[in-house]
């Protein structure tokens, strides 16, 4: 097991900075659902906080309660763990200003002012490379990133299903066009990222290979959570299949989610 | 020009606690540069920005080693008692100017106290946290040639592990513009190494 339920391992037990994982509904009709993360920090005995990129121009500071999140520390050693969470403490308290994006050229925090960087016209973060970007703007390089694919073709569903999630929700114009052009542009999936950020800081720059891998795992343990909830909130749910016993090709979560 | 000098506290007794917080002396880092240091005193002190201008200029006026120069009478006139005066101990030229000393009255350093007086020991979060934001402020006022003197002035010795990350973390995306950014990391990797802390793994992504 990668990822804990809360009721296994209470947020508060986090080192200090950890990532967390949720199933949300979604975005591509066509898969099992979506995948949503971000992090979980706290401050010495503060009560834990997730910090996450929710949706467009929606960056979340919250108090972590929301059972569905599946959480792990991250691979940091504490002195850094501490300097992330209070650096995502400072960021909280900034303008929420980051638009939704796949393809985050260009688009990152103000190197001098922590806050979001206007990108150009379409560019943007989703709740994956947030992660990313936190962590490269203090220095860390999580991912290889020149080892990840780019022709997967469940992806260019997912980003297609971006563009027209933040059309329907009433982006910008421009917005949305640009980022329809970024269509086929490599994709960090969250639960890639997640599972990356889990791995000791001694293996990070991670590869892709690696990466899926743990990831692989981390989509078990939604798996298993999923199955778990739906079996508490509705016992007649005894009659759809669970998870598991779709293909794990099929299992497999492709997209960001709704988030 | 930047000179190393030590407090003279004769003349004031309320240079004393200064002293006594960060052992000012000729081998001291942290207060390299004299205008930094009048500035410091001055504040710590109780003076406004303003107060600093006239001080420093006639610190580089007289610069010999063994003067004492007064910094009082000129900039803060109204604002008795008397102040004191330094004394320059030793004085080391360097290749580059020092920055024009009108440059840091406009900030507001108190986080850069709090962190230096913090400690070696475990700081809590919300030093780092109130470190990030004094970082952040001299950040987004663009001042870069003053942040890299305070870069340029601190001892990791002083600190605890995780405000030197902080310090270092936090200016690593503007690190191109800051030359005082890499010697600072340098010092930081062996101050961790003389604690018998695994330095590579705590600068991982920075060297």
């Amino acid at each position: 097991m990668v990822v804990h339920r809360s009721s296994e391992r209470p947020f508060g037990g986090v080192r200090h900075l950890g990532v967390i994982v949720r199933a949300v509904p979604p975005l591509d009709p066509s898969e099992p659902f979506g995948l949503h993360s971000g992090f979980l920090y706290r401050i010495d005995d503060g009560a834990p906080r997730f910090s996450h990129l929710a949706w467009h121009f929606d960056l979340q500071d919250e108090p972590a309660g929301d059972p569905k999140y599946l959480w792990s520390d991250t691979g940091l050693d504490e002195g850094n763990s501490r300097v992330v969470a209070a650096w995502l403490a400072n960021r909280g308290r900034l303008p929420n200003d980051i638009p939704y994006g796949i393809n985050s050229d260009g688009a990152c925090f103000d190197t001098v002012t922590a806050q979001f960087v206007p990108a150009p016209v379409g560019k943007g973060l989703t709740c994956a490379t947030y992660v990313k970007a936190v962590l490269s703007h203090l220095g860390f390089k999580l991912l290889a990133e020149d080892t990840w694919p780019t022709d997967r073709a469940d992806d260019r569903s997912w980003q297609l299903a971006v563009v027209e999630a933040l059309r329907a929700r009433a982006a910008a114009a421009p917005h949305v066009d640009a980022v329809n052009k970024d269509v086929g542009s490599k994709r960090f999936r969250p639960v890639e990222v997640v599972g990356a950020a889990t791995l000791p800081h001694s293996s990070w720059a991670v590869v892709f290979d690696d990466a899926a891998k743990v990831a692989q795992s981390i989509i078990v343990d939604v798996q298993k959570a999923r199955r778990s909830s739906q079996a508490a909130a509705a016992p007649a749910a005894q009659a759809v299949p669970a998870p598991e016993a779709l293909p794990l090709e099929r299992q497999a979560p492709k997209g960001d989610g709704g988030s | 020009m930047k000179y190393s000098a030590q407090l003279h506290l004769a003349d004031s007794a309320r240079f004393a606690p200064l002293a006594r917080h960060w052992s000012i002396g000729p081998d001291d880092g942290l207060f390299s540069s004299i205008p930094y240091l009048v500035w410091f005193s001055l504040s710590r002190m109780g003076f406004s920005a303003d107060d600093y201008v006239c001080p420093v200029q006639e610190v580089y006026k007289r610069k010999a080693l063994g003067d004492r120069v007064r910094i009082v009478s000129k900039g803060i006139p109204t604002k008795a008692p008397s102040g004191g005066t330094i004394m320059i101990v030793s004085g080391k030229a360097r290749s580059e100017p020092a920055a024009p000393p009108q440059a840091l009255p406009s900030l507001d350093l108190k986080w850069l106290f709090a962190a230096m007086k913090s400690g070696t020991d475990r700081s809590s979060s919300e030093q780092l946290m109130n470190t990030i934001a004094g970082l952040n402020e001299v950040l987004k006022s663009r001042k870069f040639a003053e942040l890299n003197l305070i870069l340029g002035m601190i001892h990791p010795q002083r600190l605890s592990p995780e405000l030197m990350l902080t310090f270092a973390r936090v200016t690593f995306p503007v690190r191109e513009l800051l030359p005082n950014w890499f010697p600072l990391v340098r010092r930081i990797k062996n101050e961790l190494e003389r604690r018998n802390l695994d330095s590579k793994q705590l600068l991982n992504g920075l060297i």
